[in-house]
């Protein structure tokens, strides 16, 4: 009798499971997209989810080569630089948004208005503060046609800068300088309804449910619609790099951008493992205005106290690069730019420089916290580096977890106690994406480290006409971070580790140093698994 | 006509409810504004931002931000400000998910989280009832032994071990159901049961125990000596009795599906409102977990004034006040 | 008159896990057509088990055994086996001493009148409910329409007996066996259930059977009187005869300690020095002997046979009025 009971119970639960879902079908790339983005507004996109999505849903005057990452016509079906590089002319192709409408100059321009201006309150307002008369508009100090910004036909926009940008084409593929349709400010749900949005990129928004997916649909309107052979693009969401990879594992998903460190021995020597150089570093900050760390030796001496191969080798083993200096070495694969390295692990010269900053031996040393975000693969790189300071510089020091926004607040306010993890992924492929933030008056700041010195390097750098000199200058300033001053420590390069469904995706899917897959070029297998 | 007549001339019944009804209304209104306040003075307590990340904003942007959002306001005259908008029906805007409201976001989880939350409730009751009466009337026997076994797994096994073990088995190997989502009505098979399965165990033993307890009664013995079959004496004199522990527990189980669900809903990759409790808490959104706390209070609310109703209309003796 | 409930060498024990324990032991009753007879014994002396055992209402770890225990020629023990029903409430009807309690609070008191007479007379809803106002007429409630609609919480404790007690009349059964009907009761309700009862009985011809520690109530109404003690019937005579010349010591014993019926609630039994025996513990010898200002050494050796003689039997080895 209850054995019956029980079988039925199986039955009901065989029964419920024959009415699945459908799969999906050839056409269709799925991929986890990691975070929930905050919005797909371009002008507020800032994480690198938003970022994947904004590449197929809008297109600027130029896109990223999947290979490389570097800028390539897009809207722009020319770029010509005049006046030394103060100006650049761009000639538009004739390109339509999704629903029919020309995309014009003055699309561009208005769209960069809107990013500039104050109540837009957009987060990377700052890539276009190169831009002539940009940043006084955005402080009030200048009125809007102030901005070296015209549109003197409906193909044709002219950008003027007070000294040359070197990075400006790059950044014209980056989310604040995409175009946004006019009618976006004024239509309800625009980002939300894929009734309402209308883009000019390879894919349109055709479903939006937060914290599960975003659907795109291929854009029959898009300039370079032959060539894009995806037809539709499920983009998860989760938080949760575990649940991504179970889906992958699963069939759900085609592409994972990220999995759990400590699964990086098991997708070892697997075809589906992609790993390349990522614009992207791991460090430490030191708190300097707090004992020991406001003395540069005691910080110097932690920078030679830590053994990085051994970390890169021992817990992170996918092949990433210890980091002496702040900017990846892979920087140099895709600029002129040549990365400055700090001092090597040498803990012999470490307790020399411990002793002349008066800790003779660590004695005389108050007990140091190291602060990090609630993290497993934080916690294990924090922990061998408090192993070895206490090993190297006889340090004692108290690892201290807490939940990201109450870290992110420790380190706004220069509330922690000494040590605190960080790291920052490049905006752009140019050095100024990382060095800059650690100006004076940068939010990303974070030491307390405040270098007159340094501030006016980058600055010189901004205004600098000739690339090369502008490249000398940035590597002048590396150098007093991780050669003399240390307000940070950099500890590895990280790598793009992603998992990738091979018999799915056949084509077209690179790596690259900034770790963007422009899903326009990526090819599917014809008939899916 | 005078009101007070018409409540004379009503039936005592039909005064019992409407005094019931006004007392549940106004006792609703006074929890939920403890409720919101409680939850709004904790939640800015807590430190960190709604607009940190690991990327800051320049400071001039953050200003601007923490204006439009009257961050920057004493807390008082924020508290005041959200109450002002709820009571027009405006729940703000979700900091973490900027494309859109409280409201929007909430319409779009709620169906999901109603529908596992109702399914894992009518499994609990649909079967733990049905089992609990089952094995009160056949003690010691076959369905008893079965019952005892799935109370203590259910109570013992918590729905974050329940539910990845579904997944491993119904999923992984038998291939039976997807890993996760909620796309075909077979999606709701997992999670419901993840979730249900605790208040089941709870609904089957307390259906028990008041069967058992019941059965004992002096009621019970008069009813068999009356000559009346079995199934009369066990549905109809029994049962009322029985389950009014278990109508009890309605109300509390309706608050721990409603928490189980920011488990579950992150296990089966959900996107309900439970996941909107989680991510905005940590995200410091504090509109969205406003707003869901509210709502999650008003419908226990809601929920338990239900269980009182039929309480009272179960059991006559309540009803004379 | 003949007999219309005859218990003949009845055994009940309870299993209670390896042991068991003997709560009735070898007891012979007859109950008379048309009379009343009351069943007279402290608490634990086995009276309720007896004719719970008559009806099938002995919980499962119960074992009866009897030499025969016939309802007007049927085998009950072979009947309650096959259809209890037949029998409950149908031909035997029941009411305990608690109405508050025997009554469904759940239940409205129309549809726990009605549903009897559904259950056994195999009648319409409307005709159910006729029968449920007649029944409680006949028990004399007081506006019986107004009664069917309400809850029991609603009515008095008296009024919550008659009920019960229409509700086990309400099929006609031939025997009503009333266990302790009144011990909830306050005296002057007391009188007039036993009123009730005794009118019943005249008017339908009921027979009655009486379960009570009361001996004073019993008197009031009784035909006849069985004594138990401790599972055994130690004496069994018409009421005249028990009251004015009882023959075993605890019959006397029990009379010495009556209350006036009207006047202060009865006291306890207990006015008996000593404790009734715990049935698991009487193995040999009279029961009573513990307790008895009669008792011999003999007395807790031998259990004494039933001797009966001039319509009445006892079971002493020194019997009232038989000293030497």
């Amino acid at each position: 009798m209850a054995a019956v009971r029980f079988l039925c119970i199986l039955l009901a639960f065989a029964a419920a499971a024959a009415c699945r879902r459908a799969p999906d079908a050839a056409s269709t790339l799925r991929f986890h997209n990691m975070s929930e983005p905050r919005t797909l507004d371009p002008a507020g996109a800032i994480s690198v989810a938003e970022k994947n999505l904004l590449l197929a849903l809008c297109e600027g005057l130029t896109s990223l080569d999947p290979r490389t990452a570097r800028p390539v016509p897009a809207v722009a079906s020319r770029y010509t630089a005049l006046d030394g590089g103060r100006t650049l002319q761009f000639d538009l192709r004739e390109c339509r948004w999704s629903n029919g409408d020309p995309v014009t100059a003055s699309n561009f321009r208005d769209s960069w208005l809107r990013v500039l201006e104050p109540a837009t309150a957009s987060p990377l307002v700052n890539l276009l503060f190169s831009i002539r008369g940009a940043r006084a508009f955005h402080e009030g100090r200048a009125p809007r046609d102030q901005v070296g910004i015209a549109a003197p036909d409906t193909r044709t926009l002219i950008v003027r800068f007070d000294h040359p940008d070197p990075r400006f084409l790059q950044l014209c593929a980056s989310s604040p300088l995409v175009p946004v349709h006019p009618r976006a400010a004024a239509t309800a749900g625009f980002y939300t309804r894929a009734e309402a949005f209308i883009g000019n990129g390879p894919f349109v928004l055709a479903e939006r449910t937060p914290n599960l997916r975003i659907v795109m649909i291929k854009n029959r309107s898009y300039w370079d619609a032959s060539n894009v052979t995806i037809e539709k693009i499920v983009a998860w969401s989760t938080d949760s790099k575990q649940a991504a990879v179970d889906a992958f594992r699963g069939g759900q998903s085609d592409w994972v951008d990220d999995f759990p460190a400590g699964q990086a021995s098991s997708w070892l020597g697997s075809a589906e493992l992609s790993t390349s150089p990522y614009l992207a570093t791991f460090f430490v900050r030191f708190n300097t205005h707090k004992k020991p760390f406001d003395d540069r030796r005691v910080r110097e001496a932690v920078h030679r106290a830590i053994d990085r191969a051994a970390i890169c080798r021992g817990i992170l083993k996918l092949g990433q690069r210890p980091a002496t200096g702040f900017v990846p070495a892979c920087m140099e694969t895709v600029s002129d730019y040549h990365c400055i390295s700090g001092p090597d692990f040498d803990p012999v010269r470490a307790r020399e420089l411990l002793a002349e900053a008066g800790y003779p031996d660590g004695s005389g040393l108050p007990p140091v916290e190291f602060q990090y975000d609630t993290n497993e693969d934080y916690k294990k790189i924090c922990e061998a580096i408090q192993a070895m300071l206490r090993e190297n510089l006889n340090m004692r020091i108290y690892l201290i977890n807490k939940e990201k926004k109450v870290h992110l607040d420790d380190e706004e306010n220069l509330r922690y106690g000494g040590l605190s993890r960080g790291s920052w992924i490049a905006d752009y492929m140019d050095p100024m994406t990382f060095l800059e933030i650690l100006a004076g008056d940068s939010p990303d700041n974070r030491t307390g480290f405040q270098c007159k010195e340094y501030d006016e390097l980058l600055e010189r750098a901004r205004a600098e006409g000739d690339p090369k000199a502008r490249l000398e200058t940035l590597q002048k300033a590396e150098e007093i971070l991780v050669r003399r001053e240390f307000p940070i420590t950099p500890i590895y390069e990280y790598v793009k580790q992603t998992l990738v469904d091979r018999k799915r995706i056949v084509g077209g899917f690179y790596e690259n140093p900034l770790g963007v897959h422009p899903m326009k070029w990526i090819r599917l297998a014809s008939s899916g698994k | 006509m005078d009101p007070a007549r018409i409540i004379g001339k009503m039936t005592p019944a039909a005064r019992f409810w409407i005094r019931f009804a006004a007392r549940r209304a106004a006792r609703a209104l006074i929890v939920i504004f403890i409720v919101a306040a409680a939850s709004f003075f904790l939640l800015r307590a807590a430190p960190g931002g709604p607009f940190s990340g690991d990327r800051a904003l320049p400071p001039s942007i953050l200003r601007i931000v923490e204006e439009r959002y009257r961050l920057n306001d004493p807390i008082y005259l924020q508290f005041f400000h959200y109450l002002q908008n709820l009571l027009r029906g405006d729940l703000g805007p979700s900091f973490r998910n900027a494309d859109f409201t409280v409201q929007d976001l909430i319409a779009i989880g709620l169906p999901k989280t109603a529908a596992i939350g109702a399914c894992a409730l009518l499994f609990a009751i649909g079967i733990g009832l049905p089992l609990g009466v089952a094995a009160a009337a056949r003690r010691s026997g076959a369905i008893d032994r079965i019952a005892g076994g799935i109370a203590v797994a259910g109570l013992a096994v918590p729905n974050f071990v329940l539910g990845p073990f579904l997944v491993m088995f119904f999923s992984l190997i038998l291939h039976w159901f997807e890993p996760g989502g909620l796309e075909a009505p077979a999606d709701l098979v997992l999670p419901a049961v993840a979730l249900g399965m605790g208040p089941l165990a709870v609904i089957l033993r307390l259906a028990r125990a008041g069967m058992l307890d019941v059965l004992s009664l002096d009621y019970i013995q008069f009813a068999r000596a009356k000559g009346l079959r079995e199934r009369t004496i066990l549905f109809r004199h029994a049962l009322p009795g029985a389950i009014s522990p278990v109508l009890t527990y309605l109300g509390p189980a309706c608050a721990a599906i409603l928490a189980g669900s920011l488990v579950v809903e992150s296990i089966f990759s959900i996107p309900g409102i439970g996941g909107y409790v989680v991510r905005g808490a940590a995200n410091r959104d504090y509109p969205l977990v406003m707003g869901v706390v509210l709502l999650g209070t008003a419908f226990l609310v809601i929920m338990n004034t239900i269980v009182d109703a039929l309480y009272a209309a179960i059991d006559p003796r309540i009803r004379r006040s | 008159m003949s007999a219309i409930l005859t218990i003949e060498h009845l055994n009940i024990e309870y299993e209670t896990g390896a042991s068991s324990v003997k709560v009735v032991r070898d007891v012979s009753l007859q109950i008379e057509e048309g009379s009343i007879t009351g069943v007279v014994g402290e608490s634990g002396s086995g009276k309720s088990s007896l004719f719970r055992a008559a009806i099938g209402l002995l919980p499962p770890s119960a074992r009866v055994e009897a030499k025969q225990l016939q309802f007007n020629g049927v085998d009950l023990i072979q009947q309650l086996r096959r259809n209890p029903r037949a029998i409950r409430g149908r031909r035997i009807g029941m009411v305990f001493q608690d109405a508050t309690a025997s009554l469904n609070p759940y239940l409205r008191i129309g549809t726990q009148l009605a549903e009897s007479a559904a259950e056994h007379l195999n009648i319409s809803k409307t005709a159910a409910r006729e029968r449920a106002l007649d029944a409680l007429a006949e028990v004399a409630v007081p506006d019986p329409p107004g009664v069917l609609r309400r809850f029991p919480h609603e009515l008095s404790g008296g009024q919550r007996q008659r009920v019960a007690i229409a509700i086990a009349l309400i099929a006609n059964p031939e025997l009503l066996v009333a266990d302790e009907p009144t011990t909830a009761l306050d005296p002057i309700l007391q009188l007039q259930i036993i009123q009730l009862l005794k009118s019943l009985r005249a008017r339908r011809g009921l027979s009655i059977v009486l379960i009570s520690h009361d001996l004073g109530l019993v008197a009031a109404c009784a035909d006849r009187v069985a004594v138990l003690y401790a599972g055994r019937v130690v004496e069994e005579a018409d009421a005249r005869a028990i009251f004015t010349n009882p023959r075993h010591p605890y019959t006397r014993a029990l009379l010495t300690s009556i209350a006036p019926l009207r006047g202060e609630r009865p006291r306890r039994l207990c006015a008996i020095d000593g404790h009734p025996p715990s049935p698991a513990s009487v193995d040999a010898g009279c029961a009573f002997a513990p307790r008895c200002s009669n008792a011999t050494d003999e007395c807790s050796l031998q259990i004494p046979v039933v001797e009966s003689s001039g319509g009445r039997r006892h079971a002493c080895l020194h019997p009232i009025g038989d000293r030497p």
